[in-house]
């Protein structure tokens, strides 16, 4: 009967259409499944593993490679997250590029962030902790002439630092070696005081004429 | 003790030597106890011209068991804003990533890490790092940001960082 194959050709190619799917899905993910141990060792496989990355560009399938050059780009994003935009563009130019524009990528649906600290116990340091290291308002200065023992008032004093340059030899004792490092610092810190000093003075000067 | 470590104590014992004898202007670096020659202290100065004119910034470098082979790491203590220095002070410039092809094609190979590289050249980098930030391999977006869309309150940041840490 004409219905009859035709109903068997449909039934068939539906099948046909669904296995095909479960292989190249299941194929996939065994791709993507050793991207832990590949994390690991990341610092080894750099050369091989990423020499071929772009020898599949546009299908849709993630593959380590691809995590790791957008991660390398954004390193405080995490595998999940590059995974599941990847996904979705299948192109890591995309990515890449919707990673310098916004910054950021959405987390896949029903993905809870992991903690930062678990976070840097998987991943090597280099992709460690990007959550807090990439944040401007951490960055606090520090007081250099507190931090390295710098007297203040010498500097007041010009001759003193200019005789005291620092002379350039080496000395077989490492006691006097870690001396005279640190008055290398110390006369790099306090000249740098000088010259912001004068700038400084120069400035309000000027803006003392201008008013 | 293994003959790689020897390897590695005798050549920064070399190196900071050669550092002490005849030292690039606006660098000064050492060891920070010669107990470990594998952890030290550098100061490196601002650039003339730039937001980080008459800054001196101290950074730490450490360095692998395996040096020369490996590169060292560089961490500004604390960290400047700046866009290639990640907020946690690591510093993020071809010269400091191992040796091999860049994923992105983007840094030639010998820009990057070789034995041929020492200290001194990587503080030498760094400093025009400073006055050249390279935003297109950006390591602080927000730095990024920052730097491209405001550039005036980057520099106003910057130039009160330096201040602070002078004590004026």
């Amino acid at each position: 009967m004409a219905d009859n194959t035709t109903i068997t050709f449909v039934v068939t190619l539906v099948v046909a259409f669904v296995f095909l799917r479960w292989f190249v899905n299941s194929e996939e993910s065994e791709v993507i499944s050793p991207l832990d141990q590949l994390d690991v060792a990341s610092g080894d496989t750099d050369a091989t593993g990423r020499a071929n990355h772009d020898a599949h560009p546009i299908r849709r399938a993630v593959t380590t490679d691809m995590v790791e050059v957008v991660q390398s780009i954004a390193p405080h994003l995490s595998v999940e997250q590059i995974q599941y935009d990847l996904q979705r563009t299948g192109s890591v130019q995309e990515t890449v590029e919707r990673v310098l524009s916004e910054g950021t990528l959405p987390y896949p649906p029903g993905y809870t962030q992991r903690s930062a600290s678990s976070g840097a116990t998987r991943n090597d340091t280099h992709e460690a902790n990007g959550d807090r290291r990439n944040k401007v308002d951490n960055i606090k200065s520090e007081n250099l002439l507190k931090k390295y023992n710098v007297d203040e008032m010498s500097s007041s004093d010009s001759s003193s630092v200019e005789k005291k340059t620092v002379k350039a030899q080496w000395s077989d004792s490492p006691d006097v070696r870690a001396k005279t490092l640190q008055e290398k610092k110390a006369e790099m810190i306090l000249k740098a005081r000088k010259r912001l000093q004068a700038q400084l003075s120069n400035e309000q000067d000027l803006s003392v004429l201008t008013e | 003790m293994p003959p790689r470590v020897n390897t590695a104590q005798r050549r920064l014992l070399k190196e900071y030597q050669q550092l002490t004898k005849d030292c690039p202007e606006g660098i000064v670096a050492g060891p920070v106890s010669e107990d470990n020659l594998f952890v030290w202290d550098c100061l490196i100065e601002g650039p003339k011209d730039t937001p980080y004119e008459n800054g001196v910034f101290p950074a730490r470098l450490t360095f692998p068991t395996d040096y020369p082979l490996s590169p060292p790491k560089l961490v500004f203590t604390p960290s400047i804003l700046h866009p290639n220095i990640y907020a946690n002070g690591e510093v993020c410039i071809s010269i400091l990533h191992p040796p091999g092809e860049d994923p992105l094609q983007y840094e030639r190979p010998e820009e990057r890490w070789s034995p041929v590289q020492n200290v001194e050249k990587i503080l030498l980098s760094v400093m025009s790092m400073l006055s050249e930030p390279n935003v297109e391999s950006g390591a602080n977006i927000d730095a990024c940001v920052l730097w491209r869309d405001n550039r005036e309150e980057f520099e106003r940041r910057v130039r009160a960082d330096v201040r602070k840490s002078l004590g004026l």
